[in-house]
């Protein structure tokens, strides 16, 4: 994909989760601006651009929670669905839940991909190794 | 007298033979006897009567001839034949007998026809006396026999009722031909107030009777059903009745009191459900702690490592070391996390049964644990194939080796697997050849978390034997320990075949059941 930068969304309740996101685009020497929503609503508020937050531009990216408090990742990809300016929203599901519940609920909500942490790799490079070449050869809504 | 009666009956044997032989096989009751019989054994009894005879016409043993005539005469009365079919047979006997002596000088055929007159008397004299006695043993027998099932009938603790049933199956009357003491006991006062003109209406619809009758009568199959109610004048209770066909226009009816019985199964019941729950609580349990947990141990972990990545310069040796330390006790406790999780997982993710050959299962063991190069872990001697869940197995056998391994002293060392077979079931040992475990200690080790070396000497959680004896007996058997000095043994035995666990018994499938309230 040519031309703007893809903003990164991260909805990740644990500060330790999203400074661990963030050192590991660090040291692969991304330099996409990565956004960080503590849960659910703080997301749609950063997607929406209310409640005194400004919206984030396309294109944009979310790297999903599942577990969170006040609203949870799947709540939030309900109404991300829902919602007919955000609905074509790529997201991906980045959770320590391995259960089939969590990921068939996901799937039926058409995330891009489910992704387990303890998958990934020390550093999450997988995972970095996989954004990195998805936004360069998928094109964004 | 007797004398010239033998002389005679000597003369004519053949034709006085021939002749009984042919009235005989006109007797119904006779025929088949005949025909049973060999011709050896007609010989036999030929040569016999004959014999008899002799005996009592020349040698004057009345006594003898008539007590052998009796045992024919009880004989022939067990049989079934009647006494009256005797008289054709003897009369035949006689008929020849006159027919051929008319031949003779009239005195002498006087003679021989009077001694046969008499001796006939006497043979039936003899015969019926016999069946007298005979037929007051086998009225005497059915009386007793009668009496054990009348005492059957009058003790039992369960209502018995012999029931007339007359009338269509729109509208079937039913009478009260005979109860037990029980059923009136259990049946209460309108049960009593039937006669053998009529079962109290009243009575037979509150026990399902009417409900149910018609369709023994149709099928003459038995129809069985429980009742939760209250029969007219009686405590309400919980019942079962079986209703059964006896024959044309009697029916037999079975019923007790199974409240106490319906109580158990509720309870029982309820018990399981109370079991399930806390099953379930518990795997809810275990997920949460080995997954919430886990979590901040996971945060704690990172820490650790970026305190390293970002400062590791400029911290002192000791510090350094600490941070290290920090790391390694997060990971044990994450690992003590999972063995607790697995631990409680024992007995209820073990899987399906599979054919599981031992020395397979150790050749996978040994490959997982990837043991140092000087280290053999081997199976020796026969393998004999399981019938189980292939999980459990393998873990015990994961953990006995692995732990011969970790706790090795030198440098090489040996591991061997054996089973011998031990009724329906399979001793399999491990056998290792390293320090051996102090007699002393051979109960604790198999306690939770209890470890022999300090865990910074050796890293385990001591849930490893703890898992190891929880799963074994669970699967019936026993684990213990041999050894003296060096080297160990740790013996634990399985089934040859694992029984799948019983599903709840069905009915007979005869019967129809439903609860009626």
């Amino acid at each position: 994909m040519t031309g703007r930068t893809v903003s990164i969304l991260l909805v990740e309740d644990n500060a330790i989760d999203q400074e661990a996101i963030k050192r590991a685009f660090q040291r692969h020497r991304i330099g996409n601006p990565v956004h960080v929503a503590a849960d659910g609503i703080e997301a749609l508020a950063r997607l929406r651009g209310s409640d005194g937050q400004p919206k984030l531009p396309r294109p944009y990216l979310v790297l999903l929670d599942l577990n969170m408090p006040r609203m949870n990742g799947v709540e939030l990809l309900r109404e991300l669905r829902a919602d007919p300016e955000l609905h074509d929203s790529i997201v991906f599901v980045l959770t320590t839940s391995k259960r089939d519940e969590d990921r068939i609920a996901s799937y039926d909500l058409n995330v891009a991909g489910y992704v387990v942490k303890s998958d990934v790799g020390a550093g999450f490079i997988r995972l970095i190794e996989l954004l990195d070449h998805y936004w360069r050869i998928v094109e964004f809504p | 007298m007797w004398q010239a009666l033998w002389e005679e009956l000597e003369a004519r044997r053949a034709d006085l033979d021939a002749a009984v032989e042919e009235v005989a096989r006109r007797i119904p009751a006779f025929a088949p006897i005949l025909d049973s019989m060999t011709p050896e054994l007609r010989e036999q009894q030929r040569v016999h009567g004959i014999h008899m005879q002799r005996v009592a016409l020349l040698e004057g043993g009345w006594d003898e001839y008539l007590a052998d005539l009796r045992v024919q005469g009880r004989t022939y009365a067990q049989m079934g034949i009647p006494f009256a079919d005797w008289y054709p047979l003897l009369g035949a006997f006689r008929s020849v007998l006159v027919t051929t002596v008319l031949g003779l000088p009239r005195e002498r055929a006087q003679l021989v026809i009077e001694g046969m007159d008499r001796f006939l008397d006497l043979a039936m004299s003899a015969i019926g006396t016999a069946y007298v006695g005979m037929q007051m043993e086998l009225a005497q027998r059915a009386q007793s026999r009668m009496q054990l099932y009348i005492d059957l009938f009058e003790n039992a603790p369960m209502g018995m009722l012999h029931l007339g049933c007359t009338g269509r199956r729109a509208d079937l009357q039913l009478e009260l031909v005979a109860g037990n003491p029980a059923a009136f006991r259990l049946g209460g006062p309108a049960l009593a107030r039937s006669d053998d003109r009529r079962l109290d209406p009243e009575w037979a619809a509150a026990a399902g009777l009417t409900e149910h009758v018609g369709d023994v009568v149709a099928t003459r199959e038995p129809r069985r059903w429980k009742l939760d109610s209250t029969l007219p004048g009686t405590k309400r209770r919980t019942y079962e009745f079986h209703c059964f066909w006896l024959d044309d226009g009697h029916l037999g009816v079975v019923f007790e009191d199974v409240t106490t019985h319906e109580q158990l199964l509720r309870q029982v019941a309820a018990q399981l459900r109370e079991l399930e729950r806390s099953n379930r609580d518990l795997d809810e349990f275990a997920y949460v702690a080995s997954h919430d947990l886990k979590a901040p141990l996971q945060d704690v972990r990172n820490l650790a490592d970026w305190i390293v990545e970002d400062a590791g310069t400029a911290l002192p040796e000791r510090s350094l070391r600490h941070v290290g330390l920090l790391g390694d006790r997060v990971r044990r406790m994450e690992r003590l996390l999972d063995d607790l999780l697995e631990y409680s997982r024992i007995g209820r993710k073990d899987g399906a049964h599979e054919q599981v050959s031992l020395r397979d299962v150790v050749g996978e063991v040994g490959g997982l644990l990837q043991p140092p190069a000087d280290f053999t872990i081997e199976f020796r001697g026969d393998s004999p194939v399981l019938s189980t869940p292939r999980a459990p197995l393998e873990k015990v056998l994961r953990n006995l080796v692995g732990n011969a391994v970790k706790h090795h002293d030198r440098a090489t060392g040996s591991i061997v697997v054996s089973a011998e077979r031990a009724g329906d079931r399979v001793r399999i040992r491990v056998v290792d050849d390293g320090p051996g475990i102090p007699e002393e200690f051979h109960d604790r080790v198999f306690a939770m978390f209890q470890t022999l070396r300090s865990r910074d000497e050796v890293e385990g959680s001591g849930m490893g034997l703890t898992f190891v004896k929880k799963t074994v007996e669970l699967y019936g058997g026993r684990v213990f320990i041999e050894s003296t000095g060096r080297g160990a043994a740790l013996v634990f035995d399985w089934p040859l075949a694992v029984t799948e666990p019983e599903t709840g018994g069905g009915d007979d499938g005869t019967h129809s059941e439903h609860l009626v309230g």
